[in-house]
């Protein structure tokens, strides 16, 4: 059900944003908002099926946590 | 627009000045922005406790300093974005890496703001509605006045004043639970603590003002913006001072061991059998405050990557750009654990960004241009446009664009 819905919310997108796109030829602005869209919707995928994605912002602190032991210690008491 | 006897009036509203930013606008944006990162000072209390008065003023202090390295960089640089300023500054190759990076930081700020909104309203206030439903209710309001541009800037102003009365309101209203005592005694935690919480003070709500600079050239004078964000700090600075005496005075020792001290100090009010339950009106504050700062992130990061890759339009990533920070607002942290281990690492990170490559960029400009950057430019425009990284970057201040195209 989820998927579908992902898949509703992508093609709707889809339409408000591409044709006019196409229509004025604007071939750069195309192919870098199709990476977009192509990049986001496999992460949306991964998140309604496997029910995670992988988290920059945790691999950001486990590097400034456990190779610059730099982070702030755990909160007194 | 009244035409003035010299015609000064006609030639701003010809050029499209009536719809650049002011300093003035810029500064209350940019308080507006403070104020939303109340609900983000926690750490503060818990390092420094009934001293974090003084870390705020501190750290006030400290943040000026800071500031002056953007505004420096604005005078150099004047009308440059950081996307924009990192190319110059660096080269195309090193700058477009830079640039990206800090794509990457605005649109962090955007996910690790809106997953904190999400929070707040979910604890606080709305505990059996889904999450993601609040996510996506933020994130079209956010969408809405991202494609406004930098107009959403123009109306904080009166925001500002109406948050500042709330809190004052409160402050009188809270007035019969405060004790003068809850401050002593003074200067007793180990100088460490008060290191962590104003640095801690310094990358979450003060310096993070930094996203402003995405409006260097939306600015009527793009060359005074770093007066403009002094200005933010000086009233942004203020409230959030006023914020904490007042939770101290309120709290006391309870400050270390709620999660929210403001909205538990504000809870307290309670005059006769009427006035209470207050909260809420905070609350509504805290929501819209918090909409803006995202919105201000979104923009900066889709702005930033339109002016990266010389799309005139950026609009155009605003939908797909919502739905990314929606899905990785609900991947970032998948437990209350995560969420409070990165909090010990988000100064560090912020640091990099707001501190480390600003100094970083003002060092290079003065080695690369000298000290006269806009005549070494000038000298060199017209040979090298379009080959070093700075030279065709004028164009990025168009005062004849349509509003909130790049």
């Amino acid at each position: 059900m989820l998927i579908v819905l992902v898949i509703l919310v992508f093609v709707l997108l889809g339409i408000a944003d591409f044709p006019e796109l196409i229509s004025k030829k604007q071939w750069k602005e195309t192919i870098i908002l199709g990476v977009f869209y192509a990049g986001v919707f496999i992460l949306a995928i991964l998140q309604v099926t496997r029910g995670e994605i992988p988290s920059p912002m945790m691999a950001i602190h486990y590097f400034i946590d456990k190779c610059l032991h730099m982070s702030f210690p755990p909160p007194p008491g | 627009m009244t035409l003035s006897p010299n015609g000064a009036g006609l030639r701003a509203a010809e050029c499209g000045l009536v719809s650049m930013l002011s300093a003035k606008q810029l500064s209350y944006a940019s308080a507006l922005f403070i104020v939303a990162s109340s609900l983000l000072i926690k750490a503060v209390y818990v390092f420094s406790l009934q001293d974090s008065w003084l870390s705020v003023l501190v750290a006030i202090l400290i943040s000026l300093l800071v500031i002056g390295v953007y505004g420096m960089l604005g005078r150099r640089h004047p009308g440059m974005c950081p996307v924009k300023l990192s190319e110059a500054v660096f080269g195309r190759v090193v700058g477009k890496v830079v640039a990206a990076m800090y794509i990457f930081f605005f649109l962090s700020l955007a996910i690790l703001n809106l997953e904190d909104a999400g929070s707040f309203v979910t604890v606080s206030i709305l505990p059996r509605t889904p999450v993601t439903i609040v996510y996506v209710m933020v994130i079209v309001v956010c969408a809405m006045a991202v494609s406004k541009g930098h107009k959403m800037c123009m109306y904080s102003t009166m925001m500002v004043i109406l948050v500042a009365f709330i809190f004052v309101l409160n402050m009188l209203l809270l007035f019969n639970k405060m004790e003068l005592e809850n401050f002593l005694p003074v200067l007793t935690q180990p100088p460490k603590n008060y290191f962590l919480a104003i640095l801690g003070l310094l990358m979450l709500p003060l310096c993070e003002i930094f996203v402003f600079m995405i409006f260097a050239p939306d600015m009527k004078k793009p060359e005074i913006i770093g007066s403009a964000l002094k200005g933010g700090i000086f009233i942004g600075g203020f409230l959030l001072f006023i914020i904490v005496v007042r939770d101290i005075a309120a709290l006391d020792g309870y400050l270390q061991y709620t999660n929210n001290p403001t909205f538990s100090s504000i809870r307290l009010i309670e005059i006769g059998d009427f006035l209470t339950r207050l909260e809420i009106l905070y609350a509504s504050i805290l929501i819209t405050t918090f909409t803006f700062k995202i919105s201000v992130c979104f923009y900066a990061a889709i702005v930033g990557l339109a002016r990266l890759f010389r799309i005139e339009n950026y609009r155009i990533f605003i939908g797909i750009f919502g739905v990314l920070i929606v899905v990785a607002t609900r991947g970032v942290f998948e437990s209350t654990f995560e969420h409070n281990e990165w909090k010990r690492s988000a100064p560090i990170y912020s640091t990099l960004f707001l501190i480390i490559l600003p100094i970083i960029m003002l060092l290079v400009s003065y080695l690369r241009f000298g000290k006269y950057p806009q005549k070494r430019q000038a000298a060199s425009g017209g040979e090298n446009a379009g080959t070093d990284g700075g030279n065709d970057d004028s164009a990025d201040y168009n005062p004849n664009r349509a509003p909130g195209e790049t």
